[in-house]
């Protein structure tokens, strides 16, 4: 019963990042990640939730999408606040590459789904532009073929190349 | 700063990728060969996916059958089944009375069918959804041709060209007379309602299509958007894969895989996976096992994901299936299943992925002996557009 009480109020929640930045948020808006939901319902709301797997901007930056995706006050969501979200999400994605994949991890850990949608969908839009060194580059991935396996590798595909 | 991204979150984002990209990043390193994977349909890696696309998508269907007699007249039925449940929510029948009336399913485009009577040369384009008359399109221009009696060959191609937003019809003809021989490329536009001529640049690089067209009536044909093809198996060259776009209105060809041709299945079809050309079909078998009904057969999918590039045809690898000899493979549906007609004439749904395999008998009846399976269409919704010409009254 006493939780029932406690929906009316905005309550906030403290999130501490792994560099020990501390940020606070409306407990409705954090749900919007899982894993966060998930540790509030299991009673971590008296003390600071620990986001381990998160730096200080990131937290930053993922909370500033809670905030925009946080479930309206007043009813349903319109069509326009929807078309404005979207082109926010939009914006909110037109980052460096290293900020876009810290935001896709954050996705991941934090199970916030749009917010994985959102980003995947923008990072398979840049690998698809881009050269499989460039990919390498923005993946710092380390090219384990001897140039003989790759030079064969793309002998066989080469339609792929044009 | 990030440099590991767990195995769950690199297929997630690969998944989304195009197949000919995903083809060019197994060179970015062995982990991504690894993930990547080989087009087989045996496991379920991120290539299938890209291969197969979008699962979600469920349109109606369109199912058309004839029923198999020597005799006229004889019915040819067009059942309109539930792209969620196939089950059937109406249906249409036409009867032929005589061969002159017999026509081809050219081709269906975002709900409209395109109908070729090909011993009258008259095509039709039909939405089977809102009418049941058929009415012809306005005949071609015979401005210049003096012939009167002559042989007459032909070719119907039928498409959506989304950068004019309108549906386009292509007729290729060609007459014979008295050793002269003229040919006439012309397409029609909907929203024009008129013929045009197109002049192409080698006036007898279409003969091939038309006298296929004329010598076989279950000419393979398939269409993808904006984007005719045949499947030309000329007797001297070799086989190919011809295309019209409606867009840039130009012909292209690509070649068959090495060593591949149509007479080396059981049964075939041709048709369309996730945007790309593809083959699906039964090859022969090498070493027929006793006389039984049921037998092993090997399902082969060849895609072509690079239209012009002839090495981009890969071959999916084989799926042994346990058949009723003998099956025939109609279509895919929903990206992810096969339609296919068994010995009984049934319509059966094979899913790619899981290897099940369902009947669907309450489609019309138990066994369906005589009965023939012709096609199976997607039935898209129409866009909007000034749809009249295609509203027979």
């Amino acid at each position: 019963m006493s939780s029932t009480l406690c929906c009316s109020f905005a309550k906030n929640v403290t999130l501490r990042s792994s560099d020990g930045q501390t940020f606070e948020v409306e407990e409705a808006a954090a749900q919007v990640s899982q894993t966060i939901k998930r540790m509030i319902e299991d009673g971590c709301t008296g003390s600071v939730i620990p986001v381990p797997n998160l730096t200080g901007p990131v937290l930053a930056l993922v909370i500033e999408y809670f905030k925009k995706h946080s479930p309206p006050s007043d009813g349903c969501p319109t069509a326009l606040l929807e078309m404005e979200i979207k082109d926010w999400d939009a914006k909110f994605v037109a980052v460096d590459n290293d900020t876009l994949l810290d935001l896709t991890l954050a996705a991941h850990y934090l199970e916030i789904q749009g917010l994985l949608d959102l980003t995947c969908h923008r990072v398979a839009d840049i690998l698809n532009d881009n050269s499989v060194e460039k990919i390498r580059e923005i993946f710092h991935i380390k090219n384990d073929f001897t140039p003989e396996e790759e030079a064969e590798e793309r002998s066989k595909i080469q339609w792929a190349f044009e | 700063m990030s440099t590991y991204l767990p195995e769950e979150l690199v297929l997630n984002i690969l998944s989304r990728l195009p197949p000919k990209s995903l083809f060019r990043f197994r060179c970015v390193s062995k982990f991504w060969h690894t993930l990547i994977g080989n087009p087989d349909f045996f496991t379920s890696n991120s290539l299938n996916r890209s291969i197969l696309g979008d699962p979600d998508r469920s349109a109606p269907l369109l199912l058309v059958t004839d029923e198999h007699s020597i005799d006229f007249p004889y019915k040819r039925i067009f059942y309109f089944l539930s792209g969620e449940t196939l089950d059937c929510q109406s249906q249409i029948i036409l009867k032929f009375n005589s061969l002159y009336e017999e026509f081809k399913i050219v081709a269906s485009c975002n709900g409209l069918l395109c109908l070729h009577q090909h011993v009258h040369d008259k095509i039709y384009l039909w939405n089977p959804a809102t009418s049941k008359a058929l009415k012809a399109l306005p005949p071609l221009r015979r401005a210049g041709l003096k012939i009167e009696f002559g042989v007459f060959l032909f070719t119907v191609g039928f498409g959506f060209d989304r950068r004019s937003n309108d549906f386009k019809v292509l007729r290729i003809c060609y007459i014979f007379d008295n050793g002269d021989c003229e040919q006439q490329v012309e397409v029609y536009r909907l929203s024009t309602r008129r013929w045009r001529r197109l002049d192409l640049p080698d006036p007898f690089a279409e003969f091939y299509l038309c006298e296929l067209e004329s010598a076989r009536p279950n000419f393979l044909t398939t269409v993808s958007d904006g984007v005719f093809f045949w499947w030309v198996m000329p007797a001297i060259h070799k086989e190919e894969i011809v295309a019209f776009d409606f867009g840039d209105e130009l012909f292209r060809t690509t070649p068959l895989p090495d060593g591949v041709h149509f007479s080396d299945f059981t049964s075939v079809n041709f048709t369309v996976l996730n945007g790309c050309v593809a083959i699906v079909g039964f090859p022969h078998q090498r070493k027929r096992l006793r006389r039984e009904t049921r037998t092993t057969q090997c399902l082969v999918i060849w895609v072509l994901f690079e239209f012009g590039a002839e090495e981009s045809w890969t071959k999916l690898i084989n799926l042994p299936l346990l058949l009723d000899y003998p099956e025939r493979p109609l279509g895919f549906f929903r990206n992810r299943e096969l339609f296919m007609q068994n010995a009984e004439g049934q319509l059966v749904l094979y899913d790619l992925l899981t290897h099940s395999k369902k009947d669907a008998p309450q489609i019309y009846g138990k066994s369906n002996r005589g009965k023939r399976l012709l096609r199976v269409f997607p039935l898209h919704e129409f866009d909007e557009l000034g749809m009249d010409g295609a509203r027979p009254p």
